[in-house]
């Protein structure tokens, strides 16, 4: 039902210790979205991207996919950033392209240009990394290395709760749409409007359910405070540290050695 | 010259139908991971997490007096989770994803609205590669604190005014989804200001673009949360008056 959720429990990198790809993952995120540095960005894009798709052995279609998903909003925020407007003709200064509509000046700058391909080589960057995380380390993971970096127990124990039930209702709600939706139940928009309600509602009947036949199994259990999940054995390797630090430090070297080249 | 410009105008024209045109599917606006730059980021989070440790102190004092409301919270996550990933059609005809802020804030209130709409803004980046892990800060700032408020200062106050359920209903949800929109393009506006005119030339660009697929999504989902609450209210009045732990836990304060 979620590739990615697929992706992360079935990748070839999936015994790796999820401490050492989520530093990994963050040290390159926050590196290239603090200096955003064009070169750096790619090289970190370059790097994630291989990662993702010749180590984790993601599909690269689905990847390209995946890729896309944020295209609208980054296109249309992209254009707002490049596109200025103004009533005063005097204002504008280093334009590269100017219009008049409706008695307002719109018009492209230079330095506007520069933030909108910088932020778009930034947002790629950063997307990649993020994609690399999830694409390769399941949910479960994650929670328990921020329940060692002390994140209160009981908002990781809502989470959980909250991640094992969204599968459950996900498949509740596809069929009871897969069944309406065979009745004729989305034909026009009004239809619609009142078949996703009731099956909203229906939903919400089954929230209830569920919730009080969760608690009756969990007491049935002895459950007191904490659900005691089984840990995953994931042993830490000096190889992957090293290869980490070279990267790290390699693609800190190239800033400093080259930062700025590409950005003209 | 004049026949680059007619060119330049008429791609420009093109691109933007392409921009109004191509979301068959409009989601909610969520900042995308990387979007914001780095000190931007940090602020939102820094905004954010008072108001989530607020919302957590909240759930946590209901939770000690009443346990089982424990995994009715993490089964209401999951539940505003589905929500967003279902299609609402629009106005225009395209499709978008209600963001259940004014259907989760009637329901639960707004304090454990924070924590749960924060859990499913995460899952919403993890699972859906929707939103972003730096940027979960921002998005969780409009979605899930500025978003529940206003829903539920909207719903409390029409109530009081007198008007009907549904249209106090319709009123929370829609405002609430608006709400959160204009926090989104302030905050990419104080990330992004223009050149000229500063701040609020950047926050009109914004807000007019989002328009575009905001307005009828909020619009809608108002419609589609009155609906859901008709027939809550028709069929499942015990269990509206179950969930009355987590309002009141808001009205205390």
């Amino acid at each position: 039902m979620l590739l990615i959720d697929k992706y992360a429990y079935m990748n070839r990198w999936q015994h790796i210790h999820p401490i050492e790809k989520m530093v990994f993952t963050f040290f390159l995120m926050l590196f290239s979205l603090t200096v955003k540095d064009t070169l750096v960005s790619l090289i970190t894009f370059t790097v994630m991207s291989v990662f993702t798709i010749l180590g984790a052995k993601i599909p690269f279609k689905y990847y390209l996919k995946l890729l896309l998903v944020p295209s609208f909003f980054l296109l249309s925020s992209m254009l707002t950033i490049l596109i200025s407007f103004s009533s005063n003709d005097s204002l504008i200064t280093s334009a590269l392209w100017t219009t008049k509509l409706l008695g307002l000046y719109i018009f492209i700058t230079e330095s506007s240009v520069e933030t909108a391909i910088q932020l778009f080589f930034t947002v790629l960057s950063s997307i990649s990394c993020l994609y690399f995380l999830t694409l390769t380390t399941p949910v479960h993971d994650i929670l328990h290395v921020l329940r060692r970096l002390r994140v209160p127990a009981l908002l990781i124990e809502l989470t959980e709760i909250t991640y094992r039930f969204i599968f459950v209702f996900l498949e509740t709600s596809l069929k009871i749409h897969q069944a309406q939706n065979s009745r004729l139940g989305y034909l026009t928009v009004k239809q619609s409007i009142h078949s996703l309600g009731l099956l909203v509602s229906s939903l919400f009947v089954h929230v209830f359910q569920r919730s009080k036949e969760l608690i009756i199994a969990m007491n049935s259990r002895c459950y007191t405070d904490d659900i005691t999940l089984l840990e995953n054995d994931y042993s830490f390797s000096n190889k992957n540290w090293i290869v980490i630090t070279l990267i790290f430090v390699s693609i800190v070297s190239v800033y400093i050695q080259f930062g700025g080249s590409l950005n003209g | 010259m004049n026949k680059l410009k007619s060119i330049f105008n008429w791609k420009m024209i093109y691109f933007l139908a392409f921009v109004m045109i191509v979301p068959k599917q409009a989601f909610a606006m969520h900042i995308m991971e990387g979007f914001l730059p780095v000190e931007w980021a940090i602020f939102w989070w820094a905004v954010t997490i008072p108001f989530l440790i607020l919302g957590f102190r909240s759930i946590r004092k209901t939770i000690k007096e009443n346990p089982d409301t424990k995994m009715m919270l993490g089964l209401s996550g999951a539940f505003a989770f589905v929500l967003s990933a279902l299609k609402i059609p629009s106005v225009t005809g395209s499709c978008s994803h209600p963001t259940g802020v004014g259907l989760g804030t009637v329901l639960f209130g707004p304090f454990a609205m924070s924590i749960v709409g924060f859990i499913v803004l995460l899952f919403q980046s993890l699972l859906l590669a929707h939103g972003g892990l730096t940027t979960l800060g921002a998005n969780a700032f409009s979605m899930a604190v500025v978003g529940p408020l206003i829903a539920y200062g909207v719903y409390k106050g029409a109530s009081k005014a007198g008007l009907t359920f549904a249209f106090a209903v319709f009123l929370a949800a829609t405002l609430g989804d608006l709400g959160t929109y204009l926090v989104t393009s302030i905050q990419l506006a104080l990330a992004f200001p223009s050149e000229v005119g500063g701040f609020f030339a950047s926050f009109t660009k914004f807000s007019t673009i989002f328009a575009l697929t905001q307005i009828p999504l909020a619009i809608s989902e108002g419609i589609l949360t009155v609906v859901i609450m008709n027939f809550l209210k028709k069929y499942n009045v015990a269990e509206l008056k179950a969930l009355r732990v987590f309002s009141k836990g808001a009205e205390q304060r």
